[in-house]
């Protein structure tokens, strides 16, 4: 690797050309020589964002080169010392070789919530989903060989927006034998689902979305055979939880319809396929069965999640689901009666929508505490914070809020937090860190248009939460439990959570974290055919609502978009503190 | 008590076979519970449901009919006192007053510009609904040759207000097919109710007193009459204010049978600001009719205005027609704006156009009614749903402009709405409407 | 069963507010106005109290408006251009009960007129009538701050209504209305919560309540007139049923509003449909205002002379039921 990093003014002669691979996400473009990285991210479609505008300033489209030279700008987003670790700015770096470049947001994902089955481990005799030796349908039976001298391996995926998560399982003892996760490679054609399903509007781009994300999984299968030497041939059954856009796409269905119609669903029942037709890594006839859709926003990913919980068994009590990511999903019911609905809470806990945030990976901030103008937190890993995960960001909110260094609307007060009041290329914010003590070296900030972002999304959740309750004529106090997946797992603090009113303000011992139920909830159909009709059945009876077509949503929503909330009277605990 | 989802699924089968239409008996119950469907949908409800949810669902306000055919006013049936809590369902009925004293030639060519008067407003063909027919101090003759002219010369319902029986009866058989109201000013005997038996008429009923007011209408409904309409007189605004939340309430809250009707307002005064005033507070507060004393355009299209901002049902935006608008005199060379037809938005951006002083083309999308964003999110107001919608209305052949200017909100269909539009070049504009003048002035837009 | 009147208690009270100040209590106007302290719904006297009259205000601009409608300029055509001398004439001849001075020509993008200019107009102003005044002001941030931190200043002890604040930008003319002791708009756009939300953010700064009074943002009639409606009656329920931070009087503009539609500058030659453009226009106002005080509006701001009567003359028969059934 050779940096050259006299003579930026001098222009490199656009006469040759080179390719740019860019890593995670298997993206190569060609570019003339002296093209800058920024613009050729750009060209490749990937998510490289620079709120400076490309000036070098803001430090966003930060990426580290793995192999070729190339002719970088000194400039003031980026340390000397971050230089020489090979990080570079794609705005100020011009191409003057082939190159492979890393883009450190992206990084390979240790999620944490991965393996986080707490609440799954601790109640395995009460969820809704039975558990205990794996018993194969038997529309399975059929390809499964019966002599026990070979492996029978299932995998169980769970394909989110942002994140896949692939699971090898044992058929015969039902045992997780390797888990891998990474980023899911459609990222490049856009954040969210919304964007995902106008980008596979054009000609041709179904197919690209649907190879994928197939590849995006068979990458991860390939990494679980990795650790355990196996083959894929021995791979005879799937089980996918995905929300419904993932699942139509990787069934190679087109999406148009999804936004249009909230019942235009299609996926109502466990859909199965035969692996050869995906083009997944497994005996080519292999079953892939994906778990059903009520609605448009609301997918496999959460009917799966509920065999998770004891939601489906109980006949009198009343709970809520909550998966909180790029969208929030809930249902609200028991065993009689469910409805569900999905809002579009951003992904501003998932780590993006905010310039501070990031995935709940090493050098996260999990933990926050603020008091009296000091600040004090844990970093996954240890180290030099990067950023704040979901966690952090709820926990800063909330002591933001308390400490009154913003109002209720989230401005920030000029008084309460001078000291700290620091101007960015985004606004007005606070200082969380100062540079020479992050990771980045630069100054971490949680900006007001964050803070704004933050509101939107835990107002977005709450009011959906509220609508659900006033649909049915319920009262918050008449939730008996509240279970939590998704992202957040069980490093969210639940009295600041409460605080900023993401959650309703119940006794603490009703709330209960999943961590993954999306995954868990395909492990568990993939186990077993009484989770397979379990599954089916749980579709059938819940009711959508969607929220866009409710007149009383956007009251609720703006009345959410306070802190706590505008009814401080919903909140009695905060009440007390705020009042003190 | 209205009965909530949760309460009314409990007494539905619960075996979700989705014969009523909805997926789940859940879904159906929370439709019950907003009124948005009828218990008889589901062909598997118990008796016992049928019970329950009847005793929930008797309207408190009757529903009463005037006149016949399309143009019959149907008036009551109301719910709630404010229209936030759920929608006024019925308009108010605008009458007006001709006076059987004047002279013919008058009255028929008043009765015929009555007649002819329809205005449009938002794609709603807006128009006086009924003639209050008064017989005032002229003899029978006139007043019957009055009603003979509404017959005639008008499609409209009728209502009748004399005390001379005789004159009624005769009037009555004139308008045998044309289900008619009669004014009853003051107290009411048998004498009064025979008039509607055996005849579609409603009666109104006016009281000086609520306890004058109860009594007749008491004596009515004894009668075997129920099409009553209210008028409670009050000698002045405050206390026909007073009086109309009152009656209102006692519907409504109260169950209160004998005000269970839908209410009548006089309008009375000297010039027209003033009756404007009075109309508008007696729209507002409860008149299913109201009876303006003369004819009067600008004083109708102000009225029709103010009806349908408060009748829209506030749960749906109201819509305008789907087309292409010209704001001031545009040339074809003018600038061409963007938006959706939720009416809200039109009016916004049509009047920020209007403001900074540009006259433009302004393209309004068939969205629904919805807004921008909303619509956009909905896959309603796309590169291809706004190409379609350009080549529809044939604008290419109505404008030499080849430059769109779309709403800031949706910068992200541009690209897209490029290539489905080829030739033309999209500017992507401000995201508020508030800020179109500024943006006119800092982008050279045509 | 005989009939009774269904009446309805509320626990809450609507804020009383007092704009300007006479020369006791250190200001130069004549008379004070007070609005608001009722507790029940508009004009229901035979379950509450409503102390005090809606008050009437008239409008005078720093510059002229530059659509301002012919069927108003015939009445102001002498004096449009001279602020102090409008105020004469809306309080002298039109009745006006308060002065709204719009300081329109401040902002950047129409006149950029400088502080220490819009001071010099309020001053003029103040001293030509002797009625309380409204100061009214707009949406460019940076620039309004600058200008209604002076104009509190050089009418310190006035109590002037300082019209207006809005969630984005309340702190530092809220501020200067605490310093120089005046009173305040909350603007917020048609939204219950939003309306509540910038309430709590001044109380949570001190604010007084009694020196609060919301703006639910205007749609003249035609014109989003029924969100406006709606709103008003909502935020007015939620106060009397005991909601403190929804319990203010509510200021609302129709002679603004109006003045922008369309129906109130076209010809009856152009549109024969909608009758004759005088009365038209006149209507218009009338209507809006008369609709949005049924909905609980206290303080009305009006332009057209013909409908600033017919309203006052309404408030008073609408008042004539104060003495009791
Ligand atoms: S028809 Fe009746 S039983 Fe069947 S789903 Fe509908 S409500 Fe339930």
């Amino acid at each position: 690797m050779t940096v050259t990093e006299i003579n930026w003014s001098e222009e490199v002669v656009p006469d040759s050309r080179f390719t740019v691979r860019f890593l995670p996400f298997d993206a190569t473009v060609e570019v003339a020589s002296g093209t800058t990285l920024l613009d050729a991210a750009v060209e490749a479609g990937l998510p490289v964002k620079a709120s400076c505008g490309g000036r070098g300033t803001c430090g966003d489209c930060l990426l580290s080169i793995n192999s070729g030279s190339y002719r970088a700008r000194p400039s003031a987003g980026l340390s000397k010392n971050l230089v020489a670790q090979g990080y570079a700015l794609a705005c100020t770096t011009r191409v003057t070789d082939n190159l492979t470049v890393h883009l450190p947001q992206f990084q390979e994902l240790s999620i944490r919530s991965v393996a986080d089955s707490g609440f799954f481990n601790a109640h395995k005799d009460e969820v809704s989903g039975y558990y205990g030796p794996a018993s194969f349908s038997e529309t399975v039976a059929d390809v499964i060989p019966s002599a026990t001298d070979k492996n029978i391996f299932g995998i169980a995926c769970d394909v989110g927006t942002t994140t896949v998560v692939v699971q090898l399982v044992d058929l015969r003892t039902g045992r997780v034998l390797s888990t891998a996760s990474g980023y899911n490679h459609q990222l490049k054609c856009g954040d969210d689902i919304i964007s995902r399903i106008h980008y596979a509007e054009k000609p041709g781009h179904l197919r690209e979305l649907n190879t994928l994300i197939v590849a995006t999984i068979n990458r991860l299968i390939q990494k679980n055979l990795e650790t355990i030497h196996g083959t894929f041939l021995d791979i005879y059954y799937a089980s996918v939880s995905g929300n419904t856009t993932m699942t139509y796409l990787l069934l190679n269905m087109d999406p148009g319809n999804i936004r249009k119609d909230p019942y235009a669903v299609g996926l109502n029942r466990t859909r199965l396929a035969v692996s050869r037709n995906l083009g997944l890594k497994m005996n080519p006839e292999a079953m892939v069965l994906c778990a059903p859709a009520v609605g448009s926003y609301v997918g496999g990913d959460i009917t799966a999640g509920l065999l998770c919980t004891p939601l489906l068994r109980d006949a009198e009590k009343v709970s809520l689901f909550i998966d909180v990511g790029t969208n929030g999903e809930l249902v609200l019911g028991n065993r009689d009666w469910m409805v569900t609905c999905a809002c579009s809470a951003g992904p501003a806990f998932e780590g993006s929508g905010t310039k501070c945030g990031m995935p709940a990976a090493a050098g996260a901030i999990e933990r926050i505490g603020l008091d009296n103008g000091s600040v004090a937190y844990t970093v996954i890993g240890g180290g030099k914070p990067k950023g704040l995960c979901g966690s952090g960001l709820v926990d800063l909110l909330s002591g933001l809020f308390l400490q009154g260094y913003i109002d209720r609307g989230g401005k920030l007060s000029e008084e309460k937090a001078a000291d700290r009041l620091v101007e960015t290329e985004r606004g007005g914010g606070f200082l969380i860190e100062k540079a020479e003590r992050s990771y980045w070296e630069k100054d971490l900030v949680i900006t007001e248009n964050d803070i704004a972002n933050l509101i939107r999304t835990k107002g977005a959740v709450f009011s959906a939460c509220s609508l659900l309750l006033k649909n049915v004529g319920l009262a918050f106090e008449n939730l008996d439990a509240v279970y939590i997946a998704g992202g957040f797992g069980q490093y969210l603090n639940i009295e600041n959570a409460i605080s900023i009113g993401l959650f309703p303000d119940l006794p603490r011992d009703r709330f209960h974290y999943l961590g993954n139920s999306s995954l868990l909830g395909a492990y568990l159909v993939l186990i077993s055919d009484k989770n397979r009709d379990l599954v089916n059945e749980t579709a059938g009876r819940m009711t959508y609502i969607e929220l866009n077509t409710e007149p009383d949503y956007m009251n609720e929503y703006t009345g959410s978009l306070f802190l706590p909330h505008t009814d401080m009277d919903l909140f009695p605990s905060v009440k007390r503190i705020w009042n003190q | 008590m209205a009965l909530s989802g949760l309460e009314i699924f409990k007494l539905l089968p619960k075996t979700n076979c989705k014969e009523c239409g909805v997926p789940t008996c859940m879904a159906f119950a929370m439709k019950l519970a907003q009124k948005k469907a009828d218990l008889g949908e589901c062909p598997h409800a118990s008796e016992e449901a049928r019970a329950a949810l009847g005793a929930a669902s008797k309207p408190p306000i009757r529903l009463v009919k005037i006149g016949v055919g399309a143009r019959a006013l149907e008036v009551g049936n109301e719910t709630v006192m404010f229209r936030h809590e759920k929608t006024f369902f019925h308009q108010t009925g605008l009458a007006i007053r001709l006076n059987a004293s004047e002279d013919e030639e008058t009255l028929v060519s008043k009765i015929r510009e009555i007649e002819n008067y329809t205005v449009d407003r938002v794609g709603e063909q807006l128009k006086a609904d009924l003639l209050f027919l008064s017989q005032d101090e002229a003899g029978k003759d006139a007043f019957l040759k009055l009603i003979g002219f509404a017959k005639e010369h008008s499609t409209k319902g009728v209502i009748l207000d004399s005390r001379d029986r005789e004159s009624l009866t005769a009037g009555l058989e004139i308008l045998k097919a044309d289900r008619p109201a009669v004014f009853l000013s003051g107290d009411v005997s048998d004498g009064d109710f025979e008039l509607a038996k055996n005849r579609s008429v409603s009666l109104i009923i006016t009281g000086e007193s609520f306890e004058s007011l109860e009594s007749r209408v008491e004596k009515a409904k004894k009668a075997g009459i129920e099409d009553l309409i209210l008028n409670l007189k009050a000698p002045d605004l405050g206390r026909q204010f007073q009086n109309n939340t009152i009656l209102r309430r006692s519907a409504l809250k109260k169950n209160y049978e004998p005000f269970g009707y839908p209410l009548l307002t006089m309008v009375e005064a000297e010039n027209g600001p003033d009756r404007m005033a009075k109309a508008s507070v007696g729209l507002c507060k409860y008149a299913s009719i109201i009876v303006l004393p003369r004819y009067d355009k600008a004083l109708l299209y102000t009225l029709f205005a103010l009806r349908q901002n408060i009748f829209t049902d506030p749960q749906k935006p109201i819509q305008v027609e789907p087309k292409l608008y010209s704001i001031g005199d545009p040339t074809p060379e003018s600038p061409v704006f963007l938006t959706t037809n939720f009416s809200l938005t039109f009016f916004l951006v049509s009047g920020e156009i209007e403001n900074s002083g540009t006259s433009a083309h302004l393209v309004v999308c068939d969205c629904e009614g919805q807004s921008v964003l909303t619509a956009w999110a909905a896959g309603k107001f796309t590169g291809e749903t706004i190409a379609k919608f350009i080549r529809e209305i044939k604008l290419e052949e109505q404008v030499k402009t080849r430059r769109l200017i779309i709403p800031g909100f949706v910068s992200q269909i541009s690209g897209d709405l490029e290539e489905k539009l080829p030739g033309w070049e999209i500017l992507v504009g401000c995201q508020e409407a508030a800020d179109i003048p500024s943006f006119v002035k800092s982008v050279s837009i045509a | 069963m005989g009939f009774e009147i269904p009446i309805e208690k509320n626990s809450g009270k609507i804020a009383e507010v007092t704009i300007g100040a006479t020369s006791e209590q250190g200001g130069t106007r004549s008379n004070t106005i007070t609005i608001g302290g009722s507790t029940a719904l508009p004009f229901l006297f035979f379950e509450g109290e409503h102390p005090n009259r809606p008050a009437l205000a008239m409008e005078v601009f720093d510059k002229v408006p530059a659509k301002y409608p012919e069927a108003l300029l015939d009445y102001y055509r002498d004096v449009i251009d001279k602020p102090a001398d409008m105020a004469k004439k809306c309080v002298e001849q039109y009745g006006a009960e308060l002065i709204s001075v719009r300081l329109d020509e401040t902002h950047p993008e129409k006149g950029d007129r400088s502080a220490d200019e819009a001071a010099d107009v309020v001053r003029q102003v103040l001293d030509s009538v002797k009625v309380p005044l409204i100061i009214t002001g707009h949406s460019h941030y940076e620039k309004i701050n600058v200008v209604m931190k002076k104009v509190c200043e050089v009418t310190a002890g006035e109590n002037c209504l300082i019209n207006y604040v809005e969630t984005d930008n309340y702190k530092t003319i809220a501020a200067a209305c605490m310093a120089y002791n005046h009173s305040i708009v909350a603007q917020s756009p048609i939204d219950v919560n939003m309306a509540k939300q910038l309430n709590i953010l001044l109380s949570d700064m001190n604010f007084p309540s009694e020196k609060i009074v919301i703006d639910p943002l205007t749609g003249a009639l035609g014109y989003g007139l029924e969100y406006t409606y709606s709103i008003m009656e909502r935020i007015r329920n939620d106060g009397l049923a005991g909601d403190s931070m929804l319990a203010f009087p509510m200021i609302i503009n129709p002679g603004y509003e109006s003045s922008r539609v369309k129906e109130v500058r076209v010809t009856e030659e152009e549109y024969p449909d909608w009758g004759d453009m005088e009365l038209r226009s006149a209507y218009w106002e009338t209507a809006t205002a008369m609709s949005l005080l049924s909905a609980g509006s206290e303080l009305i701001v009006m332009y057209h002379p013909k409908a600033m009567e017919t309203v006052k003359k309404h408030v008073d028969e609408l008042y004539s039921a104060e003495s009791g059934n």
